[in-house]
C-alpha cells in the first residue's frame, strides 16, 4: 500500500496542490451558494499552512475537498503529484492514506462503540495483527497517552477532551502520512493544554517531516504555529504568504479587519499590556 | 459484551421482563410436552370458577383454562418473535440502504414504505388471511409485512444522522470501503433504537395475532389466547375467568417485551454515544 | 479588597458542591469576588474552574436538587441572597443583575419571535411602559433593525442572536450584566462588535459588567479588574494591568504564557503540564500543586491564604511561592 513508512519522504514538489477548485451547493428553494470559488492552495513537505477564515468562508469545505471527502465541481486535487479526482474505488482508497484528518469535534471523531484498541487497529491494517498492540502502545506513548496500557480498553467517552484530541493525533499518524489536514484541532482543548498539543505537533513534524494544513479561525495560533497562511473569505483566498508577514502587515482590507478585531495581551516591551478594539 | 450485561443487570424492570419471558418460554415448551395435560380434553366440569384443582377455572366444555393458556404460549411467542425478527431484518436492511445511499433508491423505498403504512393494518391482515386461508405461517408473514416499514423508517433516520458524523469520514480516510463503513461503523450504532422498537413489534404482533384469532381468522385447531378470548366473551358476566386470564396473559407478555426492549436499548447505547 | 465604589455584587468564600448518587463534585471550593457599581470585572478560568457554577450561583440558577451551597455568602446590591428561596429569586433576577449566556440559539425560545421574547422581559420588569415602543428602543440600543422583532431566532445570524439575547437582558434595566462566555461561539469580527457594543452600553447605562471567559485576551480588552479561578478557587485577583504585567500565581503565569503562545529558546510552546483538575477527588492543599513546578510540601498540605502582593491591597494571590512565580523556572 502506498504512503506507509515512506509517507513523508520528500518527493520534490508540493505534498498537496489544489488548483482552480470550485464547489457550489444547491440550497432548498433553488438558490445556489458558491462555497469555494476557483481556489488554489499549496502545501509543501514538512511545512505548516494555516487556512484562516470565519464561518461561511468556505475553509471547511476546502478542507473536505482536500481530503477527497467532497468532489469539487471543477479544478484539480494533486496529492504528491497524483491526480486524486480521477481515482475511484480501490485506487482511491489506497492513495488517500497518505493524507489523514483531525476533525474539530473530538466527541464525534470516534465510533462510540469501539475501544481505543479497536480504533487504532483500524488505522494499522498494514501491520500484522500480532504486532498491532505493540504499535498501538507506541503510538499512545508518543502522543502523551501513557501508560498506553491503561487506555487500550477504554471507550472514547471515557477519555477527557484533551485525551481524545491526542487519540485523534495518534490515529492520524498511525499510517505515517505525508500530510495531516486538521480542522480546528485545538478548539476542544483548554488553553493551558494547548501548548502541549502544539509541542506534540511540532515534534511530530520535526521527527517525521509531516506537513500540516491547519484550518482555523484563531489567528493567534496561525501566527504562532504556521509557516504560511492563506486567508479565506466568501469562498476565495484573499491573501496568502508567510505567516508572520501577512499577519503583521496585512494588505487586503479583509485581512486587516480580521487582524484588528483580535484582542491581544500584547507583549510589547517585554511587559504584557492589554490591548484590543475597546479598552475602556 | 461484559459491559452490556453489567449495564443490563442494573435495569431492574428489564430484568423482570426478561425473567418473565424466559419463564414463559420454558413453560411454553415444557407443558405441551407433558402427557396428560391436554387443553382440548372435554369434561363434565363446566364453567367452574378458579379453585385448587383448576387454578384458572374451566370453560363451557370443561376444558382447563390454565392448561389452555400454557399451550397458547407457543403460538403467541412464536408468532410474535418470528414476525418481529422478520420485520426487523427486512426493515434494517431496507432502511440502511435507503439512508446511506440516498438518491433515487431512497425515494423509491420511501414511497413503498409509505404505501404500507397508510393501509389499516388489521383490515389488510384480515383480508389477506381470508383470501389465502388460515395458517400460522401466513399470519406471521402478514404481520411481518405490515411491521417492517416502521423499522425501515427509523433505521433510515438513524443512518442519515450517523453518516454525517466525523468518525465516518475519519474511517473513510483510512481507506475503508463504503460497504464496510455502512455495515461495521454505521449500522451497529443505528441499530440500538431499532432494537428497542423491535421488541415493541413483538408486542404488536402478538396483539395482531390475538385480533385475528378473535375473529376466527387464524388456525381453528390450535389453542391460542385470542381464540380463548373469543369464546370467553359470551360468558363475560358469569364466567369472568374465561376472559380475564387470557387477557392478563396477553397484557403481561406484551408489557414484558416492551420493558425488555427499553432495557436492552439503554444497556446497549454507550454513554455519550452517537 | 477595598472597592472605591459601593459594590453591586459581593461573593465571599463561596463553596458549592453537586451531590449525585455517583459521588460529590466540588465545583466551587473557595471563591471570592466583588463588582463595584459601574465596574467591568473579568472572571477567567478553564474547564473545572467553577466559573460557570459561580455565574449560576449569582443568579440563583444552580440545579436545586443536586447543588448544595455549603459555605460563604452572595450579596447582590447590599442584599444577602445566599439562602434566598426560589420565589425570592424570581423577583430578584433581572434586576439588579441580568445574565446572558454563550449560545443564544439554546437560550432563545426557537418557536417564539424575537420581539415577543423581548416583550416578555419588558412586561415582567417594566410593567408601566408601552411594551411595543420599549421593544423598539431596546432593539435600537443593541443596534438591531426594528424588523428583527418579527424574526425567529434561527433566521438571525449568530451575532444578531447574541444582540437579541442582550436586549432581553437589558429590558430588565439591570445594574449588573453577567455575561457567561458571550462571544465564544462567535466569529472574531462579530466578537469584536459584541464586545464593543457591551462597552458602549456600559458607558451609556452606567451598567457594571461581570465577564466570564476562558479567553484572557477578551478579558484583558474589556475589563478593568480580573479574577483568576482554578479548580473552584479564586487564585489571583487584581487590576488587569497589574495582574497581566506582574502575575503572582504560577497558574496565571502559565495561562498568560499559553495565551500569548510564547515560545522558549528551542521554539517550543509554553505550556502547563498535566491535565485539568478532577473535581470529584478531595484535596487538602493547593489544587494546582500537581501541575506546578514550584510546589513544595507545604503547598500540597495546606491551601495558601489570600495575600496582598507587593504591598498592593488590590492585587491578591493565593500562593505560598508567589515571590518566585514569575521566574523562568516556573512552568515549562
Amino acid at each position: 500500500m502506498t504512503g506507509l513508512g515512506s509517507g513523508a519522504a520528500p518527493t520534490g514538489g508540493p505534498v498537496l496542490e489544489l488548483a482552480g477548485v470550485t464547489k457550489t451547493f444547491k440550497q432548498s428553494g433553488g438558490a445556489t451558494v458558491q462555497a469555494v470559488k476557483a481556489t488554489d492552495l499549496r502545501v509543501d513537505h514538512a511545512e505548516t499552512v494555516a487556512l484562516v477564515g470565519e464561518s461561511g468562508s468556505g475553509k471547511s469545505t476546502l478542507g473536505r475537498i482536500a481530503l477527497c471527502l467532497l468532489r469539487p465541481d471543477a479544478g484539480r486535487v494533486l496529492l504528491r503529484g497524483q491526480d486524486m479526482i480521477g481515482l475511484a474505488g480501490r485506487a482511491l482508497r489506497e492513495a488517500r492514506t497518505v493524507m489523514q484528518p483531525i476533525f474539530q469535534d473530538p466527541t464525534s471523531s470516534f465510533n462510540p462503540r469501539r475501544t481505543v484498541r479497536a480504533l487504532l487497529a483500524q488505522a494499522l491494517p498494514h501491520i500484522e495483527p500480532d504486532a498491532r498492540e505493540a504499535r498501538s502502545l507506541d503510538l499512545l506513548d508518543r502522543t502523551g497517552l501513557s501508560p498506553g496500557r491503561e487506555y487500550l480498553d477504554r471507550l472514547p467517552h471515557e477519555l477527557s477532551g484533551g485525551q481524545r484530541q491526542r487519540l485523534a493525533l495518534a490515529r492520524a499518524i498511525a499510517m505515517n502520512p505525508a500530510l495531516i489536514v486538521a480542522d480546528e484541532p485545538l478548539s476542544g482543548a483548554d488553553v493551558s493544554i494547548r501548548g502541549q498539543l502544539l509541542n506534540l505537533l511540532l515534534d511530530l513534524q520535526r521527527e517525521r517531516g509531516v506537513a500540516y494544513l491547519m484550518i482555523t479561525h484563531d489567528i493567534s495560533i496561525a501566527r504562532a504555529f504556521a509557516d504560511r497562511v492563506a486567508v479565506m473569505a466568501r469562498g476565495e483566498i484573499v491573501e496568502h504568504g508567510p505567516a508572520r508577514d501577512v499577519l503583521a502587515n496585512p494588505q487586503h482590507p479583509y485581512t486587516r479587519r480580521l487582524v484588528a478585531a483580535v484582542p491581544t495581551i500584547g507583549v510589547g516591551d517585554g511587559r504584557p499590556r492589554s490591548s484590543g478594539p475597546l479598552r475602556s | 459484551m461484559a459491559r452490556f450485561w453489567q449495564r443490563f443487570r442494573l435495569q431492574r424492570l428489564g430484568v423482570a421482563g426478561a425473567a418473565f419471558v424466559v419463564v414463559l418460554g420454558v413453560l411454553g415448551v415444557a407443558v405441551p410436552a407433558l402427557v396428560g395435560l391436554d387443553p382440548n380434553e372435554i369434561s363434565s366440569r363446566v364453567l367452574l370458577a378458579p379453585s385448587l384443582a383448576h387454578p384458572f377455572g374451566t370453560d363451557e366444555l370443561g376444558r382447563d383454562v390454565l392448561i389452555g393458556i400454557a399451550h397458547g404460549i407457543q403460538v403467541s411467542l412464536a408468532v410474535g418473535l418470528l414476525a418481529a425478527v422478520a420485520a426487523t431484518v427486512i426493515g434494517t436492511f431496507v432502511g440502511a440502504v435507503a439512508g446511506f445511499y440516498g438518491g433515487l433508491s431512497d425515494l423509491g423505498i420511501m414511497r413503498i414504505t409509505e404505501a404500507f403504512q397508510v393501509m389499516p393494518s388489521f383490515i389488510l391482515a384480515a383480508v389477506i388471511v381470508a383470501l389465502s386461508g388460515p395458517g400460522l405461517s401466513r399470519v406471521v408473514a402478514v404481520i411481518a409485512l405490515l411491521s417492517w416499514p416502521q423499522t425501515a423508517r427509523l433505521m433510515r433516520a438513524e443512518v442519515m444522522r450517523i453518516k454525517q458524523l466525523e468518525f465516518v469520514d475519519a474511517v473513510r480516510c483510512l481507506g475503508v470501503p463504503e460497504r464496510t463503513i455502512l455495515a461495521r461503523e454505521i449500522v451497529p450504532n443505528a441499530f440500538i433504537p431499532v432494537l428497542a422498537v423491535g421488541t415493541l413489534t413483538v408486542g404488536h404482533a402478538i396483539l395482531l395475532e390475538t385480533a385475528l384469532s378473535f375473529f376466527g381468522l387464524a388456525s381453528p385447531e390450535t389453542v391460542t389466547w385470542g381464540r380463548m378470548l373469543a369464546s370467553g366473551q359470551r360468558f363475560l358476566f358469569n364466567a369472568w375467568w374465561l376472559s380475564f386470564f387470557p387477557g392478563m396473559a396477553i397484557f403481561l407478555t406484551v408489557l414484558a417485551f416492551n420493558v425488555l426492549g427499553d432495557a436492552i436499548g439503554s444497556a446497549l447505547s454507550p454513554r455519550g454515544g452517537a | 479588597m477595598v472597592p472605591a465604589r459601593p459594590a453591586i455584587l459581593q461573593v465571599e468564600h463561596l463553596r458549592v458542591a453537586y451531590h449525585s448518587p455517583r459521588g460529590v463534585i466540588r465545583a466551587i471550593e473557595d471563591a471570592s469576588l466583588e463588582v463595584g457599581e459601574g465596574e467591568a470585572v473579568g472572571l477567567v478560568g478553564e474547564s473545572g474552574s467553577g466559573k460557570s457554577s459561580l455565574a449560576r450561583a449569582i443568579m440563583g440558577l444552580l440545579p436545586s436538587h443536586v447543588a448544595r451551597l455549603e459555605a460563604g455568602r452572595i450579596v447582590v446590591d447590599g442584599r444577602d441572597v445566599t439562602r434566598a428561596t426560589e420565589r425570592e429569586w424570581v423577583r430578584l433576577r433581572g434586576n439588579p443583575a441580568a445574565i446572558v449566556f454563550q449560545d443564544p440559539l439554546t437560550y432563545l425560545n426557537p418557536i417564539m419571535r424575537v420581539g415577543r421574547q423581548i416583550a416578555e422581559s419588558v412586561e415582567r420588569h417594566d410593567p408601566d411602559t408601552t411594551v411595543d415602543r420599549r421593544v423598539v428602543e431596546l432593539l435600537d440600543l443593541v443596534r438591531l433593525p426594528a424588523s428583527c422583532a418579527r424574526a425567529y431566532p434561527h433566521e438571525l445570524s449568530g451575532g444578531m442572536r447574541q444582540r437579541a439575547l442582550l436586549a432581553v437582558a437589558l429590558a430588565c434595566r439591570p445594574r449588573l450584566l453577567v455575561a457567561d462566555e458571550p462571544t465564544t461561539a462567535l466569529d472574531v469580527t462579530t466578537q469584536a462588535e459584541i464586545l464593543a457594543l457591551i462597552a458602549d452600553l456600559r458607558q451609556r447605562l452606567g451598567m457594571a459588567l461581570l465577564l466570564i471567559s476562558h479567553d484572557l485576551a477578551v478579558i484583558a480588552s474589556a475589563c478593568d479588574h480580573v479574577h483568576v479561578m482554578y479548580a473552584g478557587a479564586t487564585v489571583e485577583s487584581g487590576p488587569c494591568d497589574t495582574v497581566f504585567a506582574r502575575p503572582a500565581h504560577p497558574y496565571t503565569v502559565g495561562l498568560l504564557r499559553a495565551a500569548t503562545s510564547a515560545r522558549d529558546a528551542e521554539r517550543r510552546f509554553a505550556t502547563i503540564r498535566g491535565d485539568v483538575p478532577n473535581l470529584a477527588a478531595p484535596v487538602t492543599g493547593c489544587r494546582f500543586a500537581d501541575r506546578c513546578d514550584l510546589a513544595t510540601d507545604r503547598c500540597v498540605a495546606e491551601m495558601p491564604p489570600p495575600v496582598a502582593i507587593g504591598g498592593d491591597p488590590t492585587h491578591i494571590a493565593r500562593c505560598w511561592e508567589s515571590t518566585r512565580a514569575d521566574s523562568p523556572e516556573a512552568c515549562t
